[in-house]
């Protein structure tokens, strides 16, 4: 079994991406448990979050890992071989996610330390990524297609919060800063989301060529 | 015929895997003298106790979390009923590690949730999406964690622990007031005494009661009472004979 996790920002096309992978290539695609941040027992966490971010950030990113580390034992269970394609992990709600929140203070010392910890053991036995996908799209398209897209929770993001998650994804995608080192060694495909990929099935098809190749070397 | 089989070797893996990590955890109010406890145990018997990582909700990364929670528990309760159980799972696999002897841990993973969160729930500190967010998380690693031989609960009127807390004058304990002490003792009781969730997964674990009024810190008959309770307890339960 080779885990391969798709990352990107808000409105990539992390989703789009993945369905057509599913199409073109003999592989398993999962999804990014979102759905369960917005149904959390009736409650909707994730749109708390961007209604009030400071008060929500810690208990959203811990409910996250929560809910992808869930995932992880459940496909471990279920699916022990083959390709796996999955959009995000738990390195992103870590490196990307939680570490914006932290430094544009929406987390404060207190939660982020409690959050470390708490991700270091949830994390603690699950296996190493076999590859990284990077869909990276500048901020103002993802931010457009986010307004078109107009996903009730995702109303209140600015299109500053994109940009400080896009400086995020290119440190820790591209620039590789701060990483333990068995993260760091981790082969990463960046693809250029700039590309009209979403409508172009011409650059789809390059895409899922480039995504091909670089899954045989792994 | 195959599947019985898996069963009864299942079961006897588990058996071995338990004797080699027995475990008690001591539960008790605030002030009933849980750590005095465990240092008169580790007098009579051979075993190895785990003290409660207080300590690491005092300085989470240089932040009090456990100060944070007391001055604004609305704001902090979840937050902190989750680090508080997360320290203990891994104070414990800390332990378990070394391996042998029986353990005794000062309060579990099961007091921070049917004692306290369930408290912080009840009197409205934590909302019913931060409870549920709270279970969830917390469900995952106890059914992962090892099943305790038993709890052994040190019993006692809350106005006594007010009084010993008084005697010992812990200058952060100064604000815990008897209402709050009255409020830990009633989930105490619903949870070890009247069995309110013994339906639930964990809810056929043994319970030992003690009489925590009692002259444990001083008294030597008490002692010896207590200790020998502890060992038929550990023999009944969990086979455990440490006379042999």
């Amino acid at each position: 079994m080779k885990q391969v996790f798709i990352e990107g920002n808000v409105g990539a096309g992390k989703s789009t991406l993945l369905s057509c992978m599913a199409d073109y290539m003999n592989v398993h695609v999962f999804y990014e448990p979102h759905t369960l941040w917005q149904d959390v027992d009736g409650y909707n966490l994730l749109q708390q979050f961007f209604q009030d971010q400071k008060r929500w950030a810690f208990t959203l990113q811990t409910y996250v890992t929560t809910t992808q580390v869930q995932q992880l034992y459940e496909i471990y269970q279920h699916h022990t071989t083959g390709m796996q394609f999955l959009e995000r992990s738990v390195y992103s709600g870590r490196y990307c996610f939680a570490k914006n929140a932290y430094e544009i203070e929406l987390l404060d010392g207190a939660e982020w330390g409690v959050y470390t910890k708490t991700w270091q053991l949830q994390t603690q036995d699950i296996k190493l990524p076999a590859a990284f996908v990077y869909l990276r799209v500048p901020a103002e398209v993802c931010y457009e297609r986010i307004q078109k897209r107009n996903r009730v929770e995702e109303k209140p993001i600015t299109l500053e919060y994109i940009k400080s998650l896009e400086l995020k994804h290119d440190e820790w995608l591209i620039h590789k800063k701060g990483l333990p080192q068995d993260i760091l060694q981790i082969p990463t495909l960046i693809l250029d989301g700039s590309d009209n990929f979403y409508t172009d099935k011409q650059v789809q098809q390059d895409y899922m060529k480039k995504i091909e190749q670089f899954v045989t070397t792994l | 015929m195959i599947s019985m089989c898996r069963v009864v070797f299942l079961s006897i893996i588990m058996q071995s895997f338990m004797l080699a990590q027995p475990i008690l955890f001591v539960e008790g109010n605030i002030g009933v003298g849980k750590s005095t406890f465990l240092k008169v145990i580790q007098k009579y018997l051979d075993v190895v106790t785990i003290a409660e990582p207080c300590d690491e909700w005092q300085d989470v990364s240089g932040y009090n979390l456990l100060d944070a929670f007391y001055k604004d528990g609305t704001r902090w309760a979840c937050t902190f009923q989750l680090y508080a159980f997360m320290t203990r799972v891994k104070k414990q696999q800390k332990y378990a590690s070394l391996g042998g002897k029986v353990q005794i841990m000062e309060r579990s993973w099961f007091s921070d949730r049917y004692c306290f969160a369930q408290n912080g729930l009840k009197i409205g500190l934590m909302t019913q999406m931060e409870w549920f967010l709270y279970l969830d998380i917390w469900d995952w690693y106890a059914k992962q964690a090892p099943m305790p031989v038993g709890f052994v609960y040190l019993r006692t009127d809350p106005k006594v622990c007010y009084d010993r807390m008084q005697e010992r004058a812990r200058s952060e304990e100064s604000i815990v007031p008897l209402d709050y002490l009255q409020m830990l003792h009633d989930r105490h009781e619903e949870w070890l005494v009247d069995k309110k969730y013994q339906e639930d997964y964990f809810g056929q674990i043994p319970v030992l009661v003690l009489d925590g009024a009692c002259n444990f810190r001083d008294d030597e008959e008490v002692q010896k009472n207590f200790v020998k309770q502890i060992l038929d307890f550990l023999y009944i339960h969990a086979n455990i004979d440490f006379t042999t």
